[in-house]
């Protein structure tokens, strides 16, 4: 199992959203909010698929965060 | 952007038109579609549609569109629909992503349907329109229109009514494959089918009252000949389709018009050319083009807009061309419409979807012109071009290359004000006018301070001629100095009498008149023997900007100004008829800002002038 | 490859993990590698740079690297960059910090000119910059499973003109078209011939 911490002032919830509904047929995602994280707990068959997983699902999430805030 | 594959050739109809006739039996095999899917995802399509033939026979269809949603792409069909009369499917398709379906409809009832694609279809086909209506997809249902329907369209208009959210195009059939082998039995007039879909689609609004659909579009119909429905023409593009892929082909290539032909002996000049598809290639080869009736009263569009799409590239080595050399490849990208420009090692790519202006228009102004600029304003519409714009050149790296004809460029951004420096020239020649200057559309009078001195001194008599009131009477409080009249140039102002002048000057106002030889005619009329006549005006040009500037000027309410954005050698082709001496003439080029000059002089005393 | 020193906070954070790896030259409370997981990590002070700064410097590593963001309770900007694939070394992941901060470096500079609307030609790289935000790509997804069951044809739709209705019929329907072909075609394929 691993577990991705959002922090609330770096990712837009609906932005994690999207990127959950994404990725959950590839395995069994579960969320809750702890403080000032939304928290992201991912099973897959194996721990390999485990890390991919939780680093696209990560990426995702990220480049639409950007998207909607900008950058410079 | 969508990426149209085409997967095979086989099918369960067997139309008549079929454009695939000779190769039927030809079928892309499942990793050549796989393979086709990844590189649509490299490319950076958003949408894959699959096509043929019938794609919705290959066992693979589900799988395919497993692997696009898989890749974060949205999925679609070009398909007769038969198999999507199985719910089932369609809600596999759905789960996958499906979200555009262009369905084949050739008639209201199976009668009809049946006889174009000769077999039992219609209870299928019409069945998948059923299932897939209010499933929040892009739907089109397409008639292709042969002799055979042309007089029951109103059919099939009945039978799209019940689902609103459908797009019903009725499409001129296309003289290829089968369309070319039984041209003779199956190719209507396209004047009589315009007339036919007019009538159809008349019929289909009056019947959906105010129901918000379906709607109503044409393909491949001159918009000369759908006068009023102009702007319902539907094709590839509108369906933003950027690139395609046959079975066997290495890589994609853009969509192009180059079946189609704007004829231009009649088309040229056309007001409404920049969207128009113009006749089939075959057809035009048959029948001519005596159905057409050009339009050259409508105002037209100056520029276009290059919408940044993505960052392609960077840390790019100077040598190294991210085409050619790199995963982009050089195949898939239109010559015109897309454009990729380079900067500190980073390379941007840009799309122009504009209507305004044809493939061919396009093309020529980024290549032929070169005249395409990044807009480095935050305005809507840039109106201070040495400040807001930035001229782009292709790369020097591109000049050895043995691509570079027919590849979509590379280009940089040009360290130098264009404008500033051919308008100095402008302003150069206007310094050193003297005697009686006429200055027909002299507007907001932007080279005042060019004859305000000589005027002031005696050396220079201004008039001033504008058809809007309003500057003219701002333009009188300012000037003093100058004689200034509401008027046109077609028809210029009573007040003038019999008056002859020593210059007659069009700054940036030829491409603004309705009609321009009777404007040159009366004008040239008032030169004096000897008098020198001077014609500036701008082309047309591409601006690269950002997705908000692009929101921003697209949304902008200013109105078109331009009949047409003729170039210097277009303008002096007319011009030359009346005989006078060119001067100087400055065309535009990769190396120039888009402003061109011509200037004439009218034949002394005695010789006689042609008109 | 030389890189400059880190953009990185002097501010201390207290929970490297256990098998950290240090990069030379660079304090590990700062940086370090975590070659178990074949990702590194750097701490940045927020005073410094801005979000969208680390943003954009972000974004051009996503094609690389599976890139994590998170704020420390200091408020400094925790970044982790983990290679696509496992088993980087320490030499790769220094490179990942070295070039992540002469991206960051470059966006913040590139934040400044533009806040102080200089430069028409770097405005060509800021605008492309600036929309070049979409999701990311998904390089590859071979690892997954996304194979279906085929979609079962019960009523036989799925068949070719040709199949149903025989080649040699079709191919003398298509090239030679006799008086009233159509109507004899579509007539011929009702009749199931």
């Amino acid at each position: 199992m691993r577990e991705l911490r959002f922090h609330r002032d770096v990712y837009a919830g609906e932005q994690v959203d999207a990127a959950l509904k994404l990725y959950e047929r590839f395995g069994t995602l579960s969320t809750t909010e702890e403080g000032e994280h939304f928290v992201v707990r991912i099973e897959s068959k194996n721990a390999a698929r485990e890390r991919r997983l939780a680093g696209e699902l990560a990426n995702y999430a990220l480049g639409l965060t950007i998207r909607t805030r900008g950058a410079s | 952007m969508k990426a149209l594959i085409k997967v095979g050739y086989a099918c369960n109809d067997h139309c008549g038109f079929c454009h695939t006739l000779e190769v039927r039996d030809v079928q892309g095999s499942s990793e050549e579609v796989s393979r086709k899917i990844r590189r649509a995802k490299e490319l950076g399509h958003r949408t894959v549609v699959l096509s043929g033939g019938e794609p919705t026979i290959r066992p693979e269809l589900v799988d395919w569109a497993a692997e696009v949603a898989a890749l974060d792409m949205d999925f679609g069909l070009v398909t007769n629909g038969r198999m999507l009369a199985y719910p089932e499917l369609v809600e596999r398709l759905l789960a996958h992503r499906l979200r555009y379906v262009y369905l084949s409809l050739h008639g209201g009832t199976a009668r009809v349907h049946d006889l174009l694609v000769r077999s039992h279809a219609f209870e299928e086909t019409y069945g998948a329109l059923k299932n897939l209506s209010g499933r929040g997809l892009d739907l089109t249902a397409n008639c292709v229109i042969t002799r055979q329907n042309l007089d029951h369209l109103r059919g099939v208009v009945d039978a799209v009514l019940p689902y609103p959210d459908v797009t019903l195009k009725f499409s001129m059939v296309e003289p290829k494959g089968g369309g070319d082998k039984l041209f003779n039995r199956l190719m209507p007039r396209v004047a009589e089918v315009a007339e036919k879909v007019r009538d159809a689609i008349a019929y289909g609004v009056e019947a959906r009252g105010r129901a918000s659909g379906p709607a109503f579009t044409h393909g491949a119909l001159p918009l000369c000949l759908m006068p009023g429905l102009e702007r319902d023409f539907d094709d590839l593009k509108t369906d933003r389709f950027a690139t395609m892929i046959e079975v066997g082909e290495p890589d994609y290539f853009p969509v192009d018009d180059t079946n189609k032909i704007q004829p231009p002996e009649t088309c040229a000049g056309c007001s409404l050319s920049g969207a128009c598809p113009g006749l089939y290639r075959g057809y035009h080869e048959a029948f001519g083009v005596s159905e057409l009736v050009p339009v050259h009263d409508r105002p037209r569009s100056n520029s276009f807009n290059y919408r940044f799409e993505r960052l392609v590239a960077r840390d790019v080595p100077d040598a190294h061309c991210p085409l050619r050399d790199g995963a982009l490849g050089v195949t898939p990208w239109d010559r015109g419409r897309h454009l990729f420009a380079a900067n500190a090692g980073r390379v941007a790519l840009y799309r122009a979807d504009t209507r305004d202006f044809s493939d061919a228009e396009v093309a020529d102004i980024k290549h032929g012109l070169g005249q395409v600029y990044v807009d480095v304003s935050k305005k809507d519409a840039p109106d201070d071009f040495a400040r807001d714009l930035v001229k782009l050149e292709r790369a020097a790296l591109c000049d050895a290359c043995p691509q570079r004809d027919t590849c979509t460029g590379l280009f940089e951004p040009r360290l130098e004000d264009v404008f500033g420096r051919d308008d100095a020239q402008l302003r150069k020649l206007l310094r050193a006018l003297e005697g009686d200057v006429l200055d027909l559309g002299c507007g907001e009078g932007p080279y005042a301070e060019e004859f305000e001195r000589a005027a002031r001194a005696g050396r220079l008599r201004y008039v001033g001629v504008d058809p809007r009131a309003a500057e003219i009477t701002q333009l009188a409080k300012r000037w003093p100095w100058a004689e200034l009249h509401v008027g046109t140039a077609e028809s210029l102002p009573a007040e003038l009498g019999g008056r002859r002048f020593d210059h007659v000057l069009m700054l940036r106002s030829y491409n603004h008149l309705a009609s321009p030889e009777s404007a040159l005619r009366a004008c040239i009329a008032r030169l004096a023997p000897g008098g020198r006549l001077l014609v500036v005006d701008n082309v047309a040009f591409g601006l690269a900007r950002t997705e908000a500037q692009t929101r921003r000027g697209e949304s902008s309410s200013a109105e078109l100004e331009h009949y047409r954005n003729d170039s210097a050698a277009m303008a002096h082709q007319k011009v030359a008829e009346f005989g006078l001496e060119l001067l100087e003439r400055h065309d535009i080029g990769p190396h120039s800002s888009n402003q061109w000059l011509l200037h004439y002089r009218r034949p002394s005393s005695g010789q006689p002038l042609r008109s | 490859m030389a890189y400059p020193e880190p953009p990185i906070s002097m501010k201390q954070s207290n929970d490297l993990p256990k098998d950290a790896a240090s990069f030379r030259g660079v304090p590990d409370v700062l940086a370090h590698a975590d070659l178990t997981e074949s990702s590194a990590e750097l701490l940045l002070d927020s005073a410094l740079y801005s979000l969208e700064a680390v943003y954009g410097a972000s974004f051009t590593f996503i094609d690389r690297c599976f890139v994590f963001l998170d704020k420390t309770p200091e408020g400094q900007f925790r970044v982790t960059l983990a290679a696509k694939k496992p088993g980087a070394t320490q030499e790769q992941l220094r490179d990942f910090v070295g070039e992540f901060s002469n991206e960051l470096l470059a966006c913040a500079w590139r934040e400044k000119i533009t806040a102080q609307n200089r430069g028409a030609i770097e405005a060509v790289t800021m605008q492309a910059l600036a929309g070049a935000m979409g999701p990311p790509s998904l390089d590859d997804l071979e690892d997954f499973d996304f194979s279906e069951e085929p979609f079962e044809d019960p009523l036989g739709i799925a068949m070719s003109w040709e199949e149903k209705y025989g080649k040699d019929k079709a191919k003398r329907k298509e090239g030679e078209p006799s008086e009233g072909d159509d109507e004899a075609a579509a007539a011929s394929a009702k009749d199931g011939a």
